[in-house]
């Protein structure tokens, strides 16, 4: 298992003269991703789903009620505190340790391809890096969760003001915008349905939250309930396809029918009552799209898997005794992802697109849990009082976020499309 | 062919059972079903005896218990209903009885209704949207793919393509939101109404006013459902005239002199069409379900109002009902998408 | 390739088809008018022979009796301690306009009814809208006067009570009868009784309070006597005006289930007549006047109940004068009632009804972290009401200190609401055992202050006030999960006593009976006494005041009810509602009283009538 890591490879050594020189050919996804590199739409569209990744991960510093730092003054002098990092919650903390993997992990894969010349050992190497790395994420997610208590944090921007104003505290450095996704304006001063003014960039919602804060907030719910949804949704649709696609037969019949009936269902049914058995759990609700989206994926599996089977290496590893879980998963699976790929991306869509408007119902995530459509919500009735201004930027950032993804879809079929890619 | 659409249609039973026994299931594992909200207002303060009797009598009113109590078991319950529901009975069709199903969708418990009744209600509405708007999504995609394909590569094609896919990418709870609060509110340009389908009082009105005032009600509506069907039409029409385009016949046509006008709109473009004929037959499990998120907005009482309003009160024979009458349809649906791919394309066959 | 049919003529040929359709259907259309014109015609020298022969267009009263003497009104005890009234004529509302100058009978009354009823048979029916159908066929024995709040014969021409015999005896008057000229007699009376008692009938709120009733015996023709099994506070209420009267000859029946099966079978004595034929369904209901109606003639010619359901599109429909009254939403009342324009149509009318319920937030106090009363003291003094009651809803709510609204009687008026402290609150804690633990969360006994608020989903009302609640109680130490709730769900658990906490309203009445939400018999089961709360004392004033027959002991008793309520808190009483209306500005003699608009008050002057 750690053969690439542990055991020697072969390294390209300037003491040896190369025999001849050594031209490596480039491979399928070589190939696709500078087909999809080229068009700088492709790009933007990766950039912006990045920038949102970003936020995601990165919103408790940028939009908290607790200041970086802050000074007390106390008997023995002045103490300096740092409420911010301490009222990290364990998801916050989570979401830190899994982006340190990804950077680690990204470093890895490009210190690999440049050291590592064989390529077989390369992936080898790339897929053992993976797997530890995930595993000692879990690991410390893990105990993350399990040791740290969830504290409640009674201090919100008003009532530091108030400490500063008195003199009680000193010092303070809040993030660019310094207020939490919960925090009300005191209700008896009405500050409700603000327009955007110097306080509230985006100006306030029906009970004196801020605006801008539950916009950058939601981008957790969204990024969340996209990328799990169709995790679960890729999960169970390759497996019930790989099946149905290699075995054919009876498993294909009783497949088929299966696929035919979660097509049948109406899905809205389904999802309102399980989020009524229940609840709105925000897993719920990932796990509920992801039962009632996977047709889709098990159906283009299967058609890959049934033009798979025929292909001469299927025959020569069964022939070798191949267990069949490494055949599909393996050696197959790779050759059918081209399709899964686009859907899935366009799935993660879908997957958005689906939660905005279950939230925008009233069915969606639990309040005070902010998420775009929660938050088209808020504006208001359209047809009474309608704060324009409230129902403008979530709605925008659903829209350039399903475009991107969209826009990214589109560019990977055509990028991995043989025929565009020949022409051109 | 005649074999092969006989194996389906035999082959949508079981998914039929099987969709409709999944949907009972989960129907009756789920909370809120019997506590009496769907026949009284639920929240009123009673005894104890009142309440229990209250939810004995719509238990037994919805198949779960039997006259003394007893909990009926969740197989037998299935059947009981399966055997209201479709029967096997006599036609009488000019005088002879021919044996043949029926099937009777049961009563509603909140409208105390004939589910029939609720549907044909509500059916007309939910299709004369989705009708109105699949014309008009035709009407401009096909144009539009046509173009792209003839300008591959080109400004317009690429320009097209980000058009169409950034219409489809709008999020319809926006789009809707800031049409009727730009449009049909009273503070701002109240050109449109922002609910129901008829202006009141119609008892006065001329036919003609009447269809005047009930387009006038549907505009916001099918401008909301007609904006995100372009994409995906326009590709496909774009695909197959890129197909077409490049056969014998299309380059034996450029070879004699024809114009590129001439080429697409008489010859490639009723081939090209066949493929787009199929996907229409697609679109009818989207007339029965309609759109839940749209019939909210506007207050228009059509089939997903219906579903929506049906699973919120647990009105459970409505959304089983509804579960029946739209996986039978969505099933029939594939079946004619793909009885008319092959009477389209002489290449494909069945057997 | 000459003769070849091509695209070109296909759509000229479709063209020309659509041309000659269009010009038939238009001369259809044009035929139509004339018949329209036709009958408008006939109309118009129809009213011109009616005006040439001095017709009046309005008419007297049934009582006039002998020329300026008014008939006299009996109201004595008797020897029992009971009371004994009697009214020799029908009692009219104490605005009767029939007097006025400008006074015209005629024109319709088009009123939004919130959703279409499933039934409007009388007793099955099943929520607020078919009941409100209802009201103008139907009647009673006895009535509530809408200002002195006293009750008054109305089907009986008189009434009394015998506290010792616990016995009610009503006569009924003399020329009264149903719509069909059938007079209302003693077996009617009896017929209705037993029907709402009759088992398997789906009316189980009314029976469980008819349940109170040992008997309903015809004494003679015009007499019945009615007892109960034990004394009620509400027993003229429940005896007298609990069941309305309805016609044995028209509604007999064999079998229950077929009773039950009638949605829309209502024929009764009231001044209006209820045709199946014009229950449009979905569309509207129409009323027309009974003209055989044996009291005061009311003044519109029909009562036309539309079903909107959409408060905008009702708005709409009514500033359209599409319908004539209308129930405005919070937002929609504070931005028309204040302008010009508006109120130079319409009037606009804000008012406290006694039955306009009020909203609570309960804690299951079968939870340890609610069992003491410290606690649920300080929870209270932590919420800010009256800031929601301004800022969330929007001053159309008032402040309210136990069950009882402000304005009735059996509300106690000296107790002062829970003052907005929560310093005083987190000292309160503090005592009670509360202490902060390293979670920044009030902690007892091992156990974390953590609970969930289960409230009403898709309710943006319901979902402010709660995530106000939640900040509030996150600065002491508390953390609150909102749970927002699907009805039917939200209704299971409650029966099922699986909740923390949960937010709701009930509603209210002129004085109610706290047994079912209060005494600790209704907490077993599936009663609605869902918290869980029970104090022997506060059982035992529920049950002596429901006893007490004499008004003025029977205050007393509530208002100690009320102050141990208030003691307790085992709810936070958060707001009563004030009730809004919009109505027509052509409707007269409109002004609401202590109860509510009165419909009976009503008319619009001859010029300005809309309808015909």
């Amino acid at each position: 298992m750690f053969s690439g890591v542990l055991k020697p490879v072969m390294i390209a050594d300037p003491a040896t003269p190369a025999l001849e020189p050594r031209t490596e050919g480039v491979s399928f996804w070589q190939v696709a991703g500078r087909a999809f590199s080229r068009r700088w739409l492709n790009l933007i569209a990766c950039g912006h789903i990045a920038c949102i990744a970003l936020l995601a991960v990165f919103v408790p510093f940028i939009a908290n009620g607790h200041p970086y730092t802050i000074v007390y003054p106390t008997k023995a002098g002045h103490v300096r505190h740092w409420p911010l990092f301490a009222t990290l919650s364990a998801l916050d903390l989570c979401l830190l340790v899994i982006f340190a993997g990804a950077v680690a992990f990204a470093f890895f894969y490009r210190r690999f391809g440049r050291t590592i010349v064989d390529r077989e050992d390369r992936s080898a190497a790339r897929c053992e890096t993976l797997f530890i790395i995930m595993g000692i994420v879990m690991l410390i997610s893990g105990a993350l969760f399990y040791f740290h208590g969830s504290p409640l944090n009674p201090n919100d921007y008003r009532s530091y003001e108030a400490m500063i104003k008195e003199g009680r505290a000193s010092g303070a450095l809040f993030p660019p915008v310094h207020w939490s996704s919960s925090e009300q304006e005191p209700l008896i001063a009405n500050r409700t349905f603000e327009f955007p003014s110097a306080d509230h960039w985006l100006g306030t919602d029906g009970i004196g939250r801020d605006a801008l804060s539950r916009l950058l907030w939601s981008t957790r719910v969204v990024m969340g309930i996209g990328f799990v949804a169709e995790a679960i949704v890729l999960i169970i649709g390759i497996t019930i396809g790989a099946m149905m696609g290699y075995f054919a037969s009876k498993v294909d019949l009783l497949g088929m029918r299966l696929v035919e009936i979660f097509e049948a269902v109406p899905t809205f049914i389904l999802i309102l009552i399980f989020v009524a058995t229940y609840g709105r759990n925000i897993f719920m609700i990932m796990v509920i799209l992801g039962l009632t989206g996977w047709t889709g994926v098990a159906r283009f599996t299967r058609a890959e898997f049934l033009k798979l089977r025929k292909l001469d290496y299927v025959h020569a590893a069964i022939a070798t005794g191949l267990p069949l879980r490494r055949l599909l998963f393996r050696h197959m699976l790779p050759n059918a992802l081209t399709p899964i790929i686009v859907t899935a991306t366009f799935g993660i869509a879908g997957a958005i697109m689906s939660e905005s408007g279950l939230s925008f119902l009233g069915v969606g995530v639990e309040p005070p849990t902010p998420s775009w459509g929660a938050l088209l919500n808020e504006a208001g009735n359209p047809a009474e009082t309608f704060r324009w201004w409230l129902a403008i930027a979530p709605g925008f950032m659903i829209f350039l976020t399903v475009f991107s993804y969209n826009i990214i879809g589109e560019g990977l079929r055509d990028a991995i499309d043989p025929r565009t890619n020949r022409v051109r | 062919m005649l074999t092969y659409i006989l194996r389906r249609i035999f082959l949508m039973i079981p998914t039929l059972i099987g969709m409709t026994l999944m949907l009972f299931m989960v129907l009756r594992f789920a909370p809120g079903v019997a506590s009496g909200s769907a026949l009284s207002s639920g929240g009123e303060m009673q005894s104890s005896e009142a309440r229990n009797e209250e939810i004995r009598r719509a238990k037994e009113r919805l198949g779960m218990v039997d006259k003394n109590g007893a909990a009926i078991p969740m197989w037998k319950q299935y059947f009981v209903w399966l055997g209201k529901t479709v029967k096997i009975d006599t036609y009488s069709v000019s005088g002879v009885n021919i044996p043949g199903p029926v099937v009777d969708l049961g009563t509603s418990v909140k409208y105390r209704k004939p589910i029939v009744e609720l549907i044909k209600e509500r059916l007309p509405v939910t299709i004369s949207i989705n009708i109105i708007a699949t014309v008009i999504v035709y009407m401009i995609a096909i144009p539009g793919g046509m173009l792209s394909a003839a300008r591959r590569g080109a400004t317009f094609d690429h320009a097209w393509s980000f058009f169409t896919i950034s219409l489809y990418s709008l999020p319809v709870i926006w789009i809707g939101s800031m049409a009727i609060g730009f449009l049909a509110n009273r503070d701002y340009l109240a050109w449109f109404p922002a609910a129901g389908l008829h202006v009141t009082d119609t008892t006065s009105h001329t036919f003609f006013e009447y269809a005047m005032d009930y387009l006038w009600h549907l505009a916001l509506p099918i401008l909301v459902s007609t904006y995100g069907g372009f994409a995906y039409l326009s590709k496909q029409m774009r695909a197959s005239m890129l197909d077409n385009l490049e056969l014998d016949y299309a380059r034996t046509a450029r070879a004699k002199g024809l114009s590129g006008f001439v080429i697409a709109t008489r010859h490639v473009f009723r081939n090209s069409l066949l493929p787009l004929i199929t996907i229409a037959a697609g679109i009818i499990p989207g007339l029965l379900g309609g759109s839940v998120i749209i019939e909210t907005m506007f207050s228009i009482k059509g089939m997903g109002e219906l579903t929506y309003q049906a699973t919120l009160g647990r009105d459970l024979p409505v959304i089983q009902a509804t579960g029946l009458v739209s996986g039978a349809i969505v099933l029939i649906s594939y079946l004619i998408t793909d009885i008319c791919y092959a009477i389209a394309d002489p290449r494909v066959s069945y057997d | 390739m000459n003769n070849r049919f091509t695209f070109k003529d296909a759509v000229f040929a479709f063209i020309l088809i659509l041309v000659l359709g269009a010009v038939i259907w238009a001369s259809a259309q044009f035929s139509r008018q004339e018949h329209r014109l036709n009958d408008v015609r006939t109309e118009l020298s129809k009213l011109n022979v009616l005006l040439a022969s001095g017709v009046r267009t309005y008419s007297t009263t049934q009582a006039e009796g002998v020329q300026g003497v008014k008939p006299v009104n009996i109201r004595r005890k008797n020897e029992q301690g009971g009371e004994y009234v009697f009214y020799p004529e029908a009692p009219t509302t104490p605005r009767d306009p029939h007097g006025f100058p400008d006074y015209a009978s005629g024109d319709w009354i088009v009123q939004n009814l919130g959703s279409e009823p499933a039934v409007v048979t009388p007793y099955i029916d099943k929520d607020a809208y078919g009941n409100e159908v209802q009201r103008p066929v139907l009647e009673t024995l006895i009535t509530r006067n809408p200002e002195t709040l006293l009750y008054e014969p109305y089907l009986a021409e008189s009434y009394e009570t015998f506290p010792k015999e616990l016995r009610y005896r009503f006569v009924l008057r003399k020329n009264i009868w149903f719509s069909d000229r059938t007079p209302i007699t003693a077996d009617d009376v009896v017929f209705s009784f037993t029907t709402v008692m009759t088992p398997g009938i789906e009316a189980d709120s009314l029976q469980s309070y008819l349940k109170k009733i040992e008997y309903v015996k015809k004494i003679d023709d015009r007499t019945i006597d009615i007892k109960l099994h034990e004394p009620y506070f509400q027993g003229l209420e429940v005896t007298g005006q609990f069941f309305e009267i309805i016609p044995q000859h028209l509604y007999a029946f064999k079998d229950v289930k077929e009773y039950n099966a009638r949605t829309d079978h209502l024929i009764g004595s009231g001044p209006y007549l209820f045709d199946p034929k014009k229950w449009e369904k979905g569309q509207q209901i129409t009323l027309v006047r009974n003209e055989n109606y044996w009291g005061t003639r009311p003044s519109f010619d029909r009562i036309v109940y539309r079903f909107i359901s959409n408060s905008q599109a009702a708005l709409q429909a009514f500033q359209n004068e599409e319908i004539d009254g209308v129930t405005p939403q919070p937002d929609q009342f504070i931005k028309f009632s204040s302008d010009p324009e508006f109120l130079k149509k319409f009037k606009v009318f804000k008012y406290q009804r006694p039955n306009a319920g009020y909203r609570y937030i309960g804690w299951n106090l079968r939870k340890p972290i609610f069992k003491d009363k410290i606690t649920r003291q300080a929870l209270t003094m932590l919420i800010d009401r009256r800031a929601i009651i301004h800022t969330i809803e929007k001053d159309l709510s008032s402040e309210i200190t136990g069950p009882f609204s402000p304005i009735v009687p059996q509300n106690d008026k000296s107790i002062q609401p829970w003052p907005y402290d929560p310093e005083g609150a987190r000292k309160k804690l503090t005592d009670a055992g509360w202490k902060l633990n390293s979670n920044d969360v009030l902690e007892r006994d091992g156990v974390e202050f953590r609970f969930s608020l289960m409230i009403p989903a898709q309710s943006s009302n319901y979902e402010q006030i709660a995530s106000y609640v939640k900040e509030q109680f996150k600065k002491v130490g508390i953390d609150v999960r909102i749970l927002p709730t699907e009805f039917s769900v939200l209704v299971d658990k409650l029966n099922n006593r699986d909740f923390d906490a949960s937010m709701l309203r009930w509603t209210g009445s002129i004085e109610g009976d706290p047994y079912q939400i209060w005494h600790s018999n209704s907490a077993k089961d599936k009663g609605s006494n869902a918290i869980g709360f029970a104090n022997a004392e506060a059982d035992k004033l529920i049950e002596d005041a429901r006893k007490e027959l004499d008004e003025e002991k029977r205050m007393v008793l509530w208002h100690k009810f009320h102050q141990i309520l208030n003691e307790e808190q085992p709810y936070v009483f958060l707001h009563t509602s004030l009730s809004t209306s919009f109505l027509n500005g052509r409707i007269k003699n409109a002004e609401p009283y202590l109860v509510g608009v009165n419909r009976d008050d009503w008319y619009v002057p001859s010029l300005q009538q809309k309808y015909r």
